[in-house]
């Protein structure tokens, strides 16, 4: 009788986990993998000084002008006279814009907001586009000069900074009072780096900077705790088995990775499943929102490769299980738990017997 | 429990979730009132980018010596404070080198919300020269006297001199100080004798008011005035005002999607599976329409589609580990009691560190931070209460009604031999 072959969920992610051990082999080769984020820093830190940051629409400076309507329209008219001053606009290369309707009924305006790359003759052109809009409609009344308006990120960015590093400081201290203190230190190593690549990358790939972005950096973030805790829960079950006394850490690690990564895969899977699909439909209705989808990817991408590779890798080469402390305590404090269950049944099998 | 008892608890569960679903989506005007209820997803305030706001150009005129640059980002600094405890997403603009604009999700943009130059006079209307000013103030903050809310104002050196001359007037004149911030008057406060103090109390209503009260001094003693160019105008939904529909509909399709994969996977599982994510959305949606101190931004729907897939994920990951435990040769009921009781560590862990993390950026962040993370917090919160308590309600439950039949539940002990066994 043929088998139907079924797509299994949970066979494949525990394959590619298997392939993954063999393939990474983390101790050999954890210093190339910790220099891939200073190479992408370096190489981020040439594209900035060569090309500066490559600012969102919010982020840039940017002109404007009002044109007061003088008249009442639908919801459908609207949108067709949007369209037609759309359609001036791109006449005059300026394809980086957005209109907004301001007031109601009778006092309503659009507000056109753009960024020009022009570096002389704005002048010029803006007589010109003022000239082709007032074709469109004699009863519009358009703004005599084009204003300049700047958004202030800096209170903002500080603002993230500061908080960034409180967070950095909690997770460290949570990290050594529930795991140990390599795992701390990982922990902090890997938060720094999600911020160090995620900047690198958004910089070499020339990805405009959005408002949103302080938010994708949180996720970053938490999703690379909730890996890291996932390896470091088991890497810690994994330390109290007697067996484990005569495995090193690399084999431990394997071990853990084999065990933990489907569950890793899974949650990156779902991540991604969303954020495509948020992805396609953004093309089709809201594109402004494109390259946030698209950072919540490369986001969910560095947060797994830090989680994965860097935490791992810091607790494989520098966790000495002899210095540990709270381990051997743990192990005496379990032991002598095993010995009381143990001693309590034999009596209970002794009255047995007597009785 | 029996088993009927265990069935009749199900079809209840499901029928209160079903009208709860249906609360949420649905608008009706109460009977014998004139007041409309209009569903609790449609009570959730929204911001900017799913309802429409009101924007305002401001000049920005300058009472010290301070130059326009420090002026102008001395300004929208104190007006970011303000409206960040107000509002999750805003936005304030420099516009031609000495103008401010200003778009908030309201639907007025009031005067506390604005730096307005603080003046105190001895008569109702402004004087061209006053003689104590924003500048002369060293200290103000909230205070509690007994049961009296005042705002506590400690005036510099020159200020107290200013001051006692002003008082001195005031009790010889019309024996009320006013103050004033822009043109509109702030407070008037009697008088029977002049402050030589060199402070002063001033009452007020309630906490709330003496806390405006102080934040609005604390805006003018910068030394600088708002004066609003043209009128206050109100401003489109910046996704437009079919994206809230669109956003419903994509949680809708995803729960769907989920439910599927939970049935396939699971089958009568996924149900309880099914059941579970709908008491926590459900649930959730209710519990934060009673609030009003957030927004939903594009922030902060997609801090609810973080908390839900973690939530989801975590559902699963307990739901395998019951599996693994079923493999290594337990039975039903030991596997789902052992299997939740080893993943309980780990779900600890990602909860604690997550509301961490999100509590501190939703009480220091700004803009989509906050949005973000006021939305996560409160769904993850939710959510750790939904797998911690109500899945193991749920699935204790479903063990009355099944615990032998395995292949019901998606569990099989094949592939044992291959994997890694997990012990503790």
């Amino acid at each position: 009788m043929k088998r139907k072959k079924t797509l299994n969920i949970s066979k494949l992610n525990n394959n590619i986990s298997t392939k993954i051990t063999n393939i990474i082999k983390l101790k050999q080769n954890f210093k190339y993998y910790a220099i891939i984020p200073i190479c992408l820093m370096l190489i981020a830190g040439i594209f900035t000084l060569c090309f500066g940051f490559n600012n969102s629409f919010e982020l840039s400076e940017k002109n404007y002008f009002e044109i007061e309507l003088n008249t009442t329209y639908a919801n459908d008219d609207f949108s067709e006279i949007k369209g037609e001053i759309s359609n001036i606009l791109e006449d005059y290369e300026i394809t980086n814009y957005r209109l907004t309707i301001l007031g109601e009924n009778i006092n309503n305006k659009i507000l056109v907001e753009f960024v020009s790359e022009r570096t002389s003759g704005e002048n010029i052109v803006y007589e010109s586009i003022k000239n082709d809009i007032k074709s469109l409609n004699s009863s519009f009344e358009i703004s005599e000069d084009l204003g300049l308006s700047k958004t202030n990120i800096t209170d903002y960015v500080v603002n993230l900074t500061i908080i960034s590093f409180i967070i950095i400081a909690i997770v460290f201290i949570y990290s050594w009072i529930r795991f140990e203190l390599i795992n701390a230190i990982a922990s902090v190593f890997v938060l720094l780096l999600n911020k160090i690549i995620l900047i690198s990358v958004i910089v070499i790939l020339r990805l405009p900077i959005v408002l949103n972005f302080g938010y994708i950096i949180i996720l970053s973030d938490m999703l690379s705790m909730i890996i890291t805790y996932l390896f470091n829960d088991k890497i810690r079950t994994s330390l109290m088995i007697d067996s484990s006394k005569n495995k090193n850490n690399e084999m431990l690690l394997t071990e853990t990775i084999i065990s933990r990564f489907p569950k890793v895969l899974l949650l990156v899977e779902f991540i991604a499943s969303v954020s495509i699909f948020l992805f396609v439909i953004s093309l089709f209705a809201f594109t402004s929102f494109v390259y946030s989808i698209l950072l919540i990817i490369i986001a969910t991408l560095v947060a797994t490769y830090t989680s994965t590779i860097i935490s791992n890798g810091i607790w494989c080469l520098f966790y000495n299980r002899k210095k540990d402390k709270r381990l051997k305590y743990k192990i005496k404090r379990l032991e002598k738990k095993e010995k009381a269950i143990q001693d309590k049944l034999q009596k209970f099998e002794e009255e047995k017997i007597v009785t | 429990m029996k088993k009927k008892i265990a069935k009749r608890n199900f079809i209840v569960i499901s029928i209160v979730l079903a009208i709860c679903m249906l609360f949420c989506f649905v608008g009706f005007k109460i009977p014998t009132t004139n007041n409309r209820f209009k569903g609790f997803i449609n009570s959730l305030p929204l911001g900017l980018d799913f309802d429409s706001g009101v924007t305002a150009i401001y000049n920005l005129e300058i009472k010290n010596d301070d130059g326009i640059e420090k002026a102008t980002s001395s300004t929208i600094s104190r007006i970011e404070t303000i409206l960040s405890k107000q509002f999750n997403e805003y936005k304030v603009e420099r516009i031609n080198n000495d103008q401010i604009r200003l778009t908030i999700p309201s639907q007025t943009i009031q005067n506390k919300f604005l730096v307005n130059y603080i003046q105190f006079d001895s008569s109702e209307e402004l004087s061209d020269e006053p003689l104590v000013t924003g500048k002369d103030i060293k200290l103000v903050k909230y205070q509690l006297n007994g049961s009296t809310h005042c705002v506590y104002i400690e005036f510099n050196a020159e200020g107290k001199d200013k001051f006692t001359s002003l008082t001195t007037t005031v009790v010889s004149g019309s024996k009320t100080l006013y103050v004033f911030a822009g043109e509109s008057q702030l407070t008037g406060v009697s008088l029977e004798e002049a402050i030589t103090t060199g402070y002063a109390y001033f009452t007020a209503n309630s906490k709330a008011a003496a806390e405006e009260l102080v934040q609005q001094i604390k805006s003018g003693m910068l030394g600088y005035n708002m004066n609003i160019v043209g009128n206050v105008e109100q401003v489109e939904a910046s996704l437009g005002e079919n994206a809230k529909y669109f956003a419903i509909a994509l949680f809708i399709s995803l729960l769907i999607v989920i439910s599927l994969i939970s049935i396939i996977r699971y089958r009568q599982l996924g149900y309880i599976i099914i059941l579970t994510i709908l008491c926590y959305f459900v649930g959730t949606i209710m519990l934060i329409s009673v609030f009003e101190f957030y927004q939903l931004t594009l922030s902060s729907l997609m801090g609810i589609l973080f908390a839900l897939i973690i939530t989801v994920w975590l559902l699963y990951f307990n739901v395998s580990k019951c599996h693994s435990e079923y493999k290594s040769g337990k039975k039903l009921q030991a596997a789902f009691k052992s299997g939740y009781r080893k993943c309980l560590q780990v779900n600890l862990d990602i909860f604690a560190v997550l509301a961490i993390i999100s509590t501190i950026f939703s009480i220091w962040g700004m803009g989509a931070i906050k949005s973000f993370s006021v939305m996560f917090l409160m769904f993850i919160l939710t959510g750790a209460f939904t797998i911690l308590l109500t899945n193991r309600g749920l699935i204790k439950m479903y063990l009355f009604i099944n615990n032998t039949k395995v292949k019901q539940v998606g569990f099989s002990r094949e592939g044992n031999k291959n994997e890694t066994q997990e012990n503790a």
